[in-house]
């Protein structure tokens, strides 16, 4: 998440993306993308803590 | 002929049905105020909208939904699917969760005329996720059953070594925290209030093989035959029951070693699906977005 974030941050503050990154649509595929790793880090803690 | 002289008539049809159903639904028994209250409180159906949808479906198509009871069966021990004052919930539930779902999808469609193959199969996908939600609970409790055997039946072996009945420790170990208890506890108050024993004797079969058969889950059904031998054994009990924990114990050393073994397998798919491919959406989509606005 950390590296997604970063990322992003960089295609940002790169004069050639920042338009881009702050188009809605782009900011919406962002948020999805971040409640997909959060919700897949939990995912994979449970998996992790009932194989065990 | 004049439509307009049966307006009268069809009015009066109407209020008259309007009244005789005000007047059915409609309480005029003279009573004491706090005991109307009770009444009232005793008689309301405390059911949500879905859970009455699903219930009358269930009625009405005469419906048996047996695979949906047992997930749910399992879903209830570890502490879901119950009503806000602790009852259990009925498989109607699930049902009218599945209809409001598939209702409001195809709701959706009719009124944005969103006849697409992919939001049909979002309806279905809809229909089927509080089943899908019921199974995974299920799994869970099932997956927490398993794990929690080992130390249940340590606690009864430490209970005969002590010098208890086997009885007295099952009932003891019904005081565990989690599923297992809860499985135990309810064999236990089965066995009181039907008078019957806990293992079986002269014949008859004992309530924790009945009981643990009827929840159909292969462990738990090992579990409690072997736990109805050893009651069976007398002055070896202790010892028997010392052994099958130690067995249990080493059966789930294996069964964790294994999974530990097949884990970065197992972990590969869900840390693509969610790592790996939203990090390289996160730097083509506005790529992407760049290169469509150029042309």
């Amino acid at each position: 998440m950390g590296l997604a974030f970063v990322t992003i941050v960089f295609l940002n503050r790169n004069p050639s993306m920042a338009a881009s990154v702050r188009i809605p649509l782009v900011q919406v595929a962002y948020a999805v993308i971040f409640l997909m790793i959060v919700y897949g880090y939990n995912m994979i803690n449970d998996m992790i803590e009932n194989a065990v | 002929m004049d439509f307009r002289s049966f307006i009268p008539l069809i009015a009066a049809v109407v209020m008259a049905l309007i009244t005789f159903w005000v007047v059915r639904r409609s309480n005029f028994s003279i009573q004491r105020s706090a005991a109307n209250r009770l009444d009232s409180f005793a008689e309301q159906d405390r059911r949500g909208v879905t859970d009455r949808v699903g219930d009358l479906l269930v009625d009405r198509l005469g419906l048996s939904l047996a695979s949906w009871k047992q997930e749910l069966r399992w879903a209830q021990i570890g502490g879901h699917y119950l009503t806000g004052d602790g009852r259990p919930r009925t498989v109607g539930s699930v049902l009218g969760q599945s209809v409001l779902f598939g209702g409001l999808g195809i709701a959706y469609i009719l009124l944005f005329h969103a006849f697409s193959p992919i939001y049909l199969i979002l309806v279905g996908l809809a229909v089927y996720y509080p089943y899908l939600t019921l199974h995974g609970r299920a799994d869970t409790i099932r997956d927490v059953v398993k794990r929690g055997l080992p130390e249940a039946t340590a606690l009864v072996a430490a209970e005969m070594s002590a010098g208890n009945s086997i009885t007295l420790a099952v009932e003891r170990a019904s005081s565990l925290p989690g599923p297992v208890g809860q499985i135990l506890r309810e064999a236990v108050d089965r066995a009181r209030s039907e008078g019957a024993l806990l293992f079986s004797q002269a014949g008859a079969t004992g309530m924790i093989i009945k009981h643990f058969s009827e929840l159909r889950f292969t462990p738990l059904e090992t579990f409690a035959a072997r736990m109805d031998a050893v009651s069976e054994r007398g002055t070896e009990g202790p010892k028997r029951m010392n052994e099958l924990a130690r067995d249990l114990a080493m059966e789930y050393q294996v069964t964790v070693a294994r999974a530990a073994e097949t884990l970065d397998n197992k972990l590969l798919v869900p840390m693509t699906i969610f790592f790996f491919v939203p990090f390289l959406a996160a730097i083509f989509i506005p790529l992407m977005v760049n290169i469509f606005n150029t042309f």
